[in-house]
């Protein structure tokens, strides 16, 4: 049994999520996995505890620690899961003081990403939507993870996420007194879009109710633009909106299609139009201090979109991020390896130099290590394809042997190979002539290849190594 | 509740030495020296009873001997327990002895065949009176002077109701054991293999998994998932998880949820002690821990599960001379003893030295079931077979057509006849519901009354009961499609089950035949001989031969293929002398040359390549066609090799795939003193020659043979650093990490 742990700091809110879940084989597939996650607990979002614009490290240590006491675990018990951080949350000092938090606390096995819009747009899609996908497997699936800062969104089929965006769409861009529409502060996209919009108001100033919708109306426009493609036809306004361009296929909303496309929303805006669809309303305005219900309620009055709201409703929507990063954030290694080493791991932060197939030339391998070369800390390559057959394993094993003797690639510096096939230990063991080469080698088999920059890579028990991508 | 009987109080006669009987017929003396060979001779014949050359070698003998048999009282067998080999009364004969003393005296003078006589003569209630005056030689002497009609006719009329929190045995049902076992012990696998079964209203007698790792954790996580999904289902049934007998009274005082306590048993004290690890001082501690302790409580009026198959006894060598019937019988005798709840009979798990064909199997089937009835067991049966016998589908079948005929408790649900875990062939729900039907039988009463509410069954107008519309929908079981998918994504060899995937009772023509082919596959690959001129192009082999001749002898008799015939290369006859070399690398078909054919040309490259590089010194290849895991001991002596690798072709399940499935034994010889001194002490041991590490399931959805070359290469390396093998190793490799 292992605990997964997945954490969430957002401009808003924080959360964090624990599961316990047990690392099997496939028996059919043979593939390691995570079996049968449960989630045992999830907390409450609260407040992310700020000091100006300076987060609250002591507060937010306080918030783990009653986490980790809350669920029962001891802190070096978690083992896989991530943590996210983003927004406000996400700037430069606020980033490293929250990762040194929770690697002070949780240790290794739970690395801190900052500011990776795709990846949690990834994360709150899994965390939300999944199960609805994979139970609707002949709809599209598209959803908008509204927060305070962003809108996260992904597109997938079956459980599989196939394309993500981000849109700086969120409740806490115009923040206000509680009960009131009286501006405390503005975001710089706000401010842009203030002006955009030829409000002449500022800290201290009221909105009123038409310019409130102005506002709204905005992001819903910029939210309808989005998926509907036309994100070339965008003024400069919400060309500056727009943090991730958002790709769907362009027949996605064809007439034909359109009944095959289902739209949910998670998030804490998320959270709030589902309680509007039942219902719901604030007794006084701006109960947060922020444009939260205004967004929420504009969404629900939309028919394109709530008529899809109205039939499907996903899961754990106010924390689909920090279950994403729970259950889904890290996956294992085959039992397998080449780790002549143990001690080489953890590798944090390591770059994804580029993606490789088994019949990759001695020369372009030899570019992309020259390249990599740069990494002071090592580099990941993937290596997509089907390697069978000694002969193959052979073939390829003297290709990268080649390539590393004549690239400028260090020797003492780190380079790890990704492969989706199972022949790790087998590869490793040829291409370093049973470890006579001194290459600093690594290769992990049977993982999920990702398009993405960075890979976590933690330490190996019993005899599987958790992986984690980001940077998508 | 029943009391037991202290072992001492058991009164047994004096064992007499053997005696000479004589018959002569037809102008021709038959004669038969003891008991022992004269119940043997009046059995049908039998693979594990000719091998251990007690069968008739003719009609007329056998004939010869069930005249004899026929005539000998009912004081006569009485008076003369068989005994082990040192000639002593063992356990299981002295607990056979506790018999009702006045039914036995009631039928005492009696012959043989007059008993026969009265049985096929007397009604439900007057025959289990007969049955407390037995012991199991006497009820073994009886089946085997009865024809088919006669033990489905007489075991028909015996009802044996237990209860649990279900009660099953009533004349009117057939229930079934759920048997969803998983090769990983994977929880989702093991909770969807269930819910198929609950579907097709199995599982009435019983939710029990065959774990594949037997220790205590492991059962206990088991037991509690499956309390989980019993009352998540709400199926009014009863678990058992059956890890040895030692690791369930473990579960049970650490409160994991033992609801019914399993066990295997044999017919011999030897067998018991030195093959189960189990005593009848352990059963009673265990039947009297349940009775203070079992989860069911006052629920349950009986607790104990118990599993016997004719022929355990002989394929260890342990039979004490006694044929697989009157052994088997003898297991019922112990059975007995502790009023079990269920008791199932496996005959046909073992392979073709002890039942070689459908009849063989068959017949056994139905002298089981009448013999424990008889005894006073709730039987319920497994017949069953391995791909190695001849023992197929249709004689399965045929069994149980009769077997329900004969009114048997209850069969096993293993989805789709292939179980995944133990690589046989079962009983399933589709034929369960199927015998239902052709015998208008129903489920438990207790748990139809819940399959009714589910859907999985209704009443017609007529008020017959009929499959209902969620017969085989495992879907009601889950919150989603995804949630099934998911249980679906782990669970191998199911190729569809749901209701689109059912034609009547049946599977539809598509899923059997997926099934068939695959099991047509395996047993092709057992059937497959090892291609010399092609293996001879992957390394330089010389060819060591078994004691198994050919195919037949090599499946027939285990034993063959574990020594070394005459020693031959392709050229000159040599005998194996020593070589004092780190390393021998021996390849064998063991049960699928298939195996070795599909592997060898992508491991050896890998393979060779690590050993040279860590510079070991290596024997010329050895090609050992016919050969079993332990020919590695023999050739591991001859040559004085510290390490054999051995790679053998495995056992062929329900997978086409798996059928080309090789293992690696990785075999360290404790050639040195001090390592034999340090691995007796770990094992317990005193005698230990070898340790033995393994790397099993090389083929392409296992470990790829390309990947196990450099996986062997490491452990061997390992072995020979640390000097040590299997658990020892580990334990080694452990404390250095």
């Amino acid at each position: 049994m292992i605990i997964m742990a997945g954490f969430d700091f957002g401009t808003t809110t924080s959360s964090a999520v624990f599961a316990r879940a047990k690392v099997v084989k496939n028996g059919i597939t043979g593939v390691m996995e995570y079996a049968s996650p449960v989630v045992f607990f999830a907390a409450e979002p609260r407040y992310t505890p700020y000091v100006g614009d300076r987060i609250d490290e002591a507060a937010l240590a306080g918030y783990i620690d009653a986490w980790l006491v809350a669920a029962n675990i001891h802190p070096e018990d978690a083992s896989a899961g991530g943590a996210i951080i983003t927004g406000l949350a996400a700037q430069k000092e606020n980033a490293s003081a929250i990762a040194s938090l929770i690697r002070a606390r949780i240790g290794d096995a739970v690395v801190a990403t900052a500011n990776d819009p795709s990846l949690e747009s990834w994360l709150a899609f899994m965390g939300s939507a999944r199960e609805l996908s994979r139970e609707l497997t002949d709809q599209a699936i598209i959803n908008l993870d509204i927060g305070g800062g962003t809108t996260n969104m992904a597109f997938g089929v079956n459980g599989e996420v196939r394309g993500t965006g981000c849109l700086f769409v969120g409740a806490r861009h115009v923040r206000v007194t509680p009960g009131t529409y009286r501006i405390e502060a503005l975001s710089p996209y706000a401010k842009h879009l203030f002006s955009h919009l030829g409000l002449a108001k500022s800290i201290g100033d009221s909105l009123s109710r038409p310019e409130v919708d102005s506002i709204v109306d905005f992001y819903l426009a910029l939210i309808h633009q989005t998926l509907a493609g036309k994100s070339l036809d965008r003024n400069d306004c919400e060309a500056l909106h727009e943090q991730v361009p958002f790709s769907l296929p362009p027949d996605l909303f064809n007439t034909a299609n359109q009944a095959a496309v289902t739209i949910t929303v998670s998030g804490g805006v998320g959270e709030l139009v589902y309680r509007a669809m039942a219902g719901e309303s604030p007794a006084a305005v701006t109960p947060f201090g922020d444009l939260g219900w205004d967004l929420a309620l504009k969404l629900v009055a939309d028919d394109w979109i709530s008529s899809s709201l109205k039939n499907h409703v996903p899961k754990n929507m106010g924390r689909a991020t920090a279950f994403g990063l729970a259950l889904y954030n890290t996956e294992v290694s085959g039992t397998t390896v080449y780790l002549p080493d143990e001690s080489i791991l953890p590798l944090r932060d390591l770059p994804v130099v580029g993606r490789i197939s088994p019949d990759t030339t001695a020369a372009s391998i030899i570019k992309l290590l020259e390249l990599a070369a740069k990494s002071s800390i090592g580099c990941a390559i993937q290596v997509d394809g089907k390697i069978t057959g000694a002969e193959e394993v052979q073939r390829f094993s003297t290709v990268i042997t080649n390539a590393l003797r004549n690239s400028g690639y260090p020797r003492d510096r780190t380079l790890v190979l990704l492969l989706n096939g199972n022949v790790g230990k087998s590869l490793g063991a040829l291409i370093t002539s049973w470890g006579r080469d001194p290459f600093r080698l690594v290769v992990i088999d049977e993982v999920s290849l990702r398009a993405a920059n960075f890979v976590n890579i933690g330490r190996i028990t019993h005899q599987i190594i958790p992986v984690s991508f980001y940077g998508m | 509740m029943i009391k037991l009987t202290p072992l001492a109080e058991i009164q047994v006669p004096t064992p007499k030495p053997d005696e000479w009987y004589r018959l002569n017929f037809n102008g021709l003396e038959h004669s038969f020296l003891g008991l022992k060979k004269l119940l043997g001779a009046a059995d049908i014949s039998k693979a594990g009873d000719r091998n251990a050359g007690l069968a008739a070698p003719s009609e007329v003998e056998r004939e010869a001997a069930r005249t004899i048999l026929s005539s000998l009282t009912v004081q006569h067998l009485f008076d003369r327990p068989l005994t082990d080999d040192a000639g002593l009364v063992d356990s299981v004969m002295r607990v056979n002895y506790a018999i009702d003393p006045d039914a036995f005296a009631e039928i005492a003078a009696l012959s043989i065949g007059d008993v026969k006589n009265l049985l096929l003569r007397s009604e439900g209630a007057a025959i289990k009176r007969i049955g407390r005056g037995l012991t199991g030689v006497m009820a073994a002497a009886l089946a085997k002077i009865m024809d088919i009609h006669e033990l489905i006719y007489v075991a028909r009329k015996i009802e044996h109701i237990t209860k649990a929190r279900t009660r099953i045995g009533l004349r009117k049902t057939l229930a079934s054991r759920l048997q969803p076992n998983h090769p990983t012990d994977d929880l989702r696998g093991i909770t969807c293999l269930t819910y198929l079964g609950l579907s097709v209203g199995s599982g009435d007698a019983l939710i029990g998994v065959n774990p594949a790792v037997d220790t205590v954790e492991n059962i206990s996580a088991i037991l509690v998932h499956l309390d989980k999904i019993r009352r998540h289902t709400k199926a009014p049934t009863q678990i058992c998880v059956l890890g040895h007998l030692k690791t369930q009274m473990a579960c049970l005082e650490r409160g994991a949820p033992v609801e019914i306590m399993f066990q295997s048993l044999a017919g011999t004290e030897r067998s018991n002690l030195t093959e189960f690890d189990i005593s009848v001082e352990l059963l009673d501690l265990a039947w009297g821990a349940m009775q203070k302790k079992g989860a069911l409580g006052s629920e349950a009026k009986q607790f104990m599960y118990l599993e016997t198959g004719q022929g355990s006894e002989f394929t260890y060598g342990k039979h004490n001379g006694m044929d697989m019937t009157t052994a088997e019988a003898l297991c019922y005798g112990l059975a007995r003893r502790y009023d079990p709840f269920m008791v199932n009979n496996v005959t046909g798990f073992i392979g073709p030295e002890t039942h070689l064909d459908n009849f063989e199997m068959i017949a056994a089937n139905l002298q089981d079931h009448f013999m424990g009835k008889l005894l006073g067991l709730p039987m319920g049966m497994a017949p069953c077979y391995t791909l190695h016998s001849k023992i197929g589908l249709e004689g399965q079948q045929m069994a149980t057509e009769m077997l329900t005929a004969a009114g048997a408790n209850f069969f096993m649900d293993v989805c789709l006849n292939t179980d995944r875990m133990l690589a046989y062939f079962d009983t399933s729900g589709h034929d369960n519901q199927t015998l239902r039907e052709i015998y208008d039988k129903e489920p438990a009463p207790d748990y139809l009354v819940w399959a009714l509410d589910r859907g999985i069954f209704r009443r017609n107008a007529d008020g017959h009961l009929v499959r209902g519309e969620n017969w085989g929908n495992p879907r009601m079981f889950c919150q989603s499609n995804a949630e099934l998918d998911d249980l679906l994504r782990v669970t191998p060899s199911v190729p569809g089950f749901l209701p689109k995937d059912h034609a009547g009772p049946r599977p539809t023509n598509d899923i059997t035949r997926e099934i068939r082919r695959h099991q047509a596959v395996g047993r092709e690959a057992i059937q497959s001989e090892l291609d010399l001129a092609r293996l001879s192009s992957v390394a330089d082999f010389r060819i060591v031969k078994t004691k198994a001749l050919d195919k037949a002898s090599h499946l027939n008799h285990p034993d063959f293929g574990a020594e070394p015939g005459l020693a031959i290369d392709s050229e000159n006859a040599v005998q194996l002398t020593p070589e004092h070399t780190d390393i021998q690398i021996v390849v064998s078909d063991g049960l699928s040359a298939d195996a070795v054919h599909h592997n060898l040309e992508d491991i050896f490259p890998v393979l060779l390549s690590g050993l040279k590089a860590h510079g070991f010194k290596l024997g010329r290849h050895i090609l050992a066609p016919y050969g079993r895991v332990k020919l590695a001991e023999p050739i591991a002596k001859a040559l004085g090799a510290r390490c054999v690798i051995l790679l053998i072709g495995e056992r062929p399940g329900g997978s086409a795939l798996a059928s080309r499935s090789l293992s690696a034994y990785l075999v360290y010889h404790l050639l040195d003193k001090d390592d034999q001194l340090q691995a007796a002490k770990f094992s317990g041991n005193v005698d230990i020659q070898f340790e033995y590490s393994v790397l099993s399931n090389i083929y392409e959805a296992g470990t790829p043979a390309v990947e196990a070359g450099s996986v062997i290469v490491e452990k061997v390396e390992q072995m020979l650093r640390c000097r040590a093998a299997g658990n020892r190793l580990e334990s080694l490799m452990n404390k250095s990490r």
